[in-house]
């Protein structure tokens, strides 16, 4: 018998055959059927009548939950190779294997199995770190700030940089703020507003770091809080979004520039 | 749309990766047929009459005109030139060779794509409205949902091996697109009093031998409490559904045997002990695609509509016909029929391929949607290029003005491609195609559906067409079975069988007595077929089809 193990991918061969211990379940009709087996009190032996019956993955995974860590559960039967991470991600502690299978997959194809297959999936599976809690470890939080209060906190910092996300139609007709430290990147592209594909790099060419103290404006904060959640993504950690915008939003008569924003507050812009 | 960052774009490198190996363990016989079966089904390839079939996934029927142009050169370099929409948003390649697949699963992941779980025992595929995000009665865009299930189903360690396949599709409209209740799990979005998402779940929808209509699970389901919600529905079921008969394994079979309150009794079980622990950055990955999608959405300034008074009169009829409502005045979400008259439903060349990608760039921010009933979506149109861009359809043969009409067939590939079929589709789609195009130019028969599937298993959705046609196999001949009064929006219904069946030179003109019969039933022009038959029911349609024939 193989045994192949979660703990330090360990591939081992066991004389004799096949052993089962603890509770042993088997895939029957209609339901799995358990009986106890003798000997081990704190494990589980799942038998997988065939590779395409995974009712054994989620009888683990209840398991596991139940029974807590160090409990061990035992996969035999008839596994391919193809399924050892699915086994360790739902529960499965070891994984026990008849010498005649090993030889048929090759023991090289069971030895590198789990390192092969994708272990990194988007949600919790497992004890590798998933891809969402990856995205989201280092929850920068954006900050929030109107163009009034934003001016203010520009003009207190030596470094921060007021990051303008809209287009050249808009810098150029609608115009754009006048401060110093301000870079202009489109996040869309005109005239048919395409994502600019290249915002990263452009940001990063600009010479603003992930350290750097960014205020990102557009028309009325839509496009400037997605630009700053990109930035985020890519590790820029002091964010701001300008949440009314360079126009703000639409007054009664549908109009903008007059309800709020940087123009409207009367900060100082000017155009090309 | 949604753009891969480095996770994404690694996820599917490794899988293309892994079953690159996987087809060469294959290959020197390590893998048995057996056990290569699942791993192949679930990277999308098929093994049908007389070759590989390739299904490839485009995750909630969004695509972009480079992901185009790479299909293009797919179907040029290793196919036969062409491919084809399916009802699940994707495209099949009928003819790759096993040992290509995997260059061509590199391809794709050069482009954002994959063919991961089109096929097999588990989660496929995620379906949604084909106007998503430009919809004129849209409550939520449901494409951050169907992105947040795109992402938590991929290679799910739990259910890749399920009693059966198990479909999901989301719709987040007034009006169901995107055939709902017609999945295993129906995923109705709306928002709740203070704007947030909820979401309204139905379960056990499906076709095939025993067609259901999903029942309600559960109303107004927060995001927060989806996934494990979704994750414990899915446990249940493969835990319990029924493995030793394939035609009773979908989850429709287990909420009938078991009841719909015992199901949802042993979920709310399974729901109590289950470790939360592993959504809790669920609801911060939503609000990341959302943005995206948001952020990548162009910006749209609302504008006039078109004057068509002195347009041609085709220009007239193609906008008529295959235009849709736009959220934003003076923009237009433009449907493209890939049904001509006399051609095959849902087939394009990758010539064709490589022109409609040009014109998503010159007329629809780069961006097109395939729908459930095999054609084309441009959500993104200008009310004034819509001219132009009839014109660059006409050029490549894809202006038929027949959206939602009867010869907007959807049709599976029947016995002509697929081992499992029992009469062929493709060419009572042609011949139906071309004798109702003739009356649809005649007679206003309004909007019908017609559907046409080539066995049991309604891969050509019949019984939820307003007319089903199903090709069966009656004494090695083939016969034509027709199924009326269905219908797959919010008030979906499964169709009634008309009676016995017909061969198939007779399907032409029993259709075109059914057509008659309605025609002439009809409470006024603006009656729908399924709610005349509704109302007239079957009698009237059989004698005209078997006595007045």
């Amino acid at each position: 018998m193989w045994v192949l193990k979660e703990q330090g991918a360990a591939f081992d061969h066991h004389e004799g055959p096949v052993s089962e211990a603890g509770l042993r379940v088997d895939g029957g009709e209609p339901g799995l059927q358990e009986q106890a087996f003798d000997g081990c009190e704190d494990c589980l032996t799942l038998n997988f009548p065939s590779a395409a019956d995974g009712r054994g993955f989620s009888y683990a995974r209840r398991a596991r939950r139940e029974r807590g860590e160090g409990f061990r559960i035992i996969a035999t039967g008839n596994l391919m190779p193809d399924q050892a991470r699915m086994a360790f991600q739902c529960g499965f502690s070891e994984i026990h294997l008849d010498d005649e299978l090993v030889s048929r997959h090759g023991k090289e194809a069971w030895r590198r199995a789990t390192d092969v297959a994708p272990d990194q999936l988007y949600t919790k599976s497992g004890k590798a770190p998933s891809i969402w809690d990856e995205r989201h470890r280092h929850r920068v939080k954006i900050q929030s700030l109107t163009a009034a209060e934003a001016f203010g906190a520009l003009q207190e910092s030596t470094n921060a940089v007021l990051l303008d996300v809209r287009t050249t139609a808009e810098w150029q007709f609608v115009g754009r703020p006048a401060f110093e430290r301000s870079v202009g990147i489109q996040w869309q592209t005109f005239p048919y507003g395409a994502a600019n594909l290249s915002f990263l790099e452009e940001v990063s060419e600009a010479g603003l770091t992930q350290e750097t103290p960014i205020f990102v404006l557009c028309r009325s904060g839509v496009r400037s809080l997605a630009a700053a959640e990109a930035l985020k993504e890519a590790g820029y950690k002091d964010l701001t979004n300008v949440s009314d915008g360079f126009e703000g939003a639409k007054n009664a008569s549908g109009r903008r520039g007059l309800l709020n924003g940087w123009k409207a507050a009367n900060l100082p812009w000017n155009q090309d | 749309m949604y753009a891969y960052d480095t996770h994404d774009q690694a996820f599917v490198e490794d899988r293309a990766r892994e079953f690159r190996d996987q087809v060469e363990r294959r290959l020197t016989g390590q893998l048995s047929e057996e056990e290569f079966r699942p791993l192949r089904l679930q990277n999308g390839l098929y093994l049908q009459l007389h070759a590989y079939m390739l299904r490839i996934a485009i995750p909630y029927g969004e695509l972009n005109s480079t992901q185009l142009r790479k299909l293009g050169y797919i179907a040029d370099t290793y196919d036969k030139g062409y491919g084809h929409f399916t009802t699940r948003q994707n495209i099949q390649f009928n003819w790759p060779k096993l040992v290509d697949t995997p260059d061509i699963l590199d391809h794709l992941a050069s482009v954002q794509m994959h063919a991961i779980q089109t096929s097999g025992n588990c989660i496929r595929n995620v379906t949604s409205d084909p106007f998503a995000g430009v919809a004129a009665d849209e409550f939520v865009d449901p494409r951050p949902v169907s992105e947040l299930l795109r992402q938590w189903s991929m290679l799910h360690p739990e259910f890749a091996f399920l009693p059966r396949k198990f479909k999901f599709a989301v719709t987040g409209a007034a009006e169901d697109r995107a055939a709902m209740k017609f999945h295993d799990i129906g995923i109705w979005a709306k928002t709740d009093d203070s704007g947030h998402p909820v979401f309204d779940l139905y379960v056990g929808g499906g076709q095939g031998r025993t067609p259901r209509v999903a029942k309600p699970f559960e109303p107004a389901v927060a995001l927060p409490d989806l996934l494990p919600l979704l994750d414990a529905m899915l446990r249940v079921y493969n835990l319990h559904g029924r493995r030793d008969n394939k035609y009773k394994a979908r989850i429709k079979i287990l909420v009938e045997e078991l009841g719909l309150e015992n199901y949802r009794d042993e979920v709310r079980a399974e729901l109590a002990g289950m470790d939360t622990a592993p959504f809790q950055s669920a609801v911060d990955e939503y609000e990341r695609i959302h943005a995206q999608f948001e952020a990548a959405q162009p910006v749209m300034e609302p504008g006039e509509s078109l004057d068509l008074s002195t347009a041609s009169a085709s220009l007239q009829a193609w906008v008529g016909q295959n235009v849709a409502a736009h959220r934003v005045p003076g923009w237009a979400v433009v449907q493209i029929s890939v049904k001509p008259k006399g051609g095959i439903p849902g087939d394009v060349t990758g010539t064709q391929m490589l022109a409609l990608a040009d014109l998503a760039d010159a007329f629809s921010a780069g961006e097109l949607r395939i729908t459930h009933r095999q054609n084309v979506v441009f959500p993104y149109v200008r009310a004034g290029d819509l001219p132009g861009l009839f014109k660059g359809l006409q050029d490549i043969g894809l202006a038929e003005d027949n959206i939602g009409e009867a010869s907007d067939i959807i049709a599976c590939p029947g016995l002509d491609y697929c081992g499992l079929a029992t009469a062929r589709s493709i060419p009572v789609a042609q011949e139906l195609s071309t004798m109702l195009r003739a009356r649809e130019a005649t007679d206003a028969l309004g909007p019908i559906s017609l559907n046409i599937s080539g066995c049991i298993n309604a891969c050509g959705h019949h019984h939820a067409a307003n007319i089903g046609i199903l090709g069966l196999n009656k004494a090695e001949k083939e016969n034509y079975q027709i199924t009326l009064g269905g219908r797959s929006d919010e008030n979906a219904t499964v169709g009634e069988v008309l009676g016995p069946g017909f061969d198939r030179d007779q399907v032409p003109a029993a259709i075109g007595r059914v057509l008659d019969t309605y025609l002439s039933l009809r409470s006024g022009a603006d009656e729908r077929f399924p709610d005349t038959y509704a109302r007239v029911g079957k009698a009237p349609f059989k004698e005209a089809v078997y006595v007045g024939a």
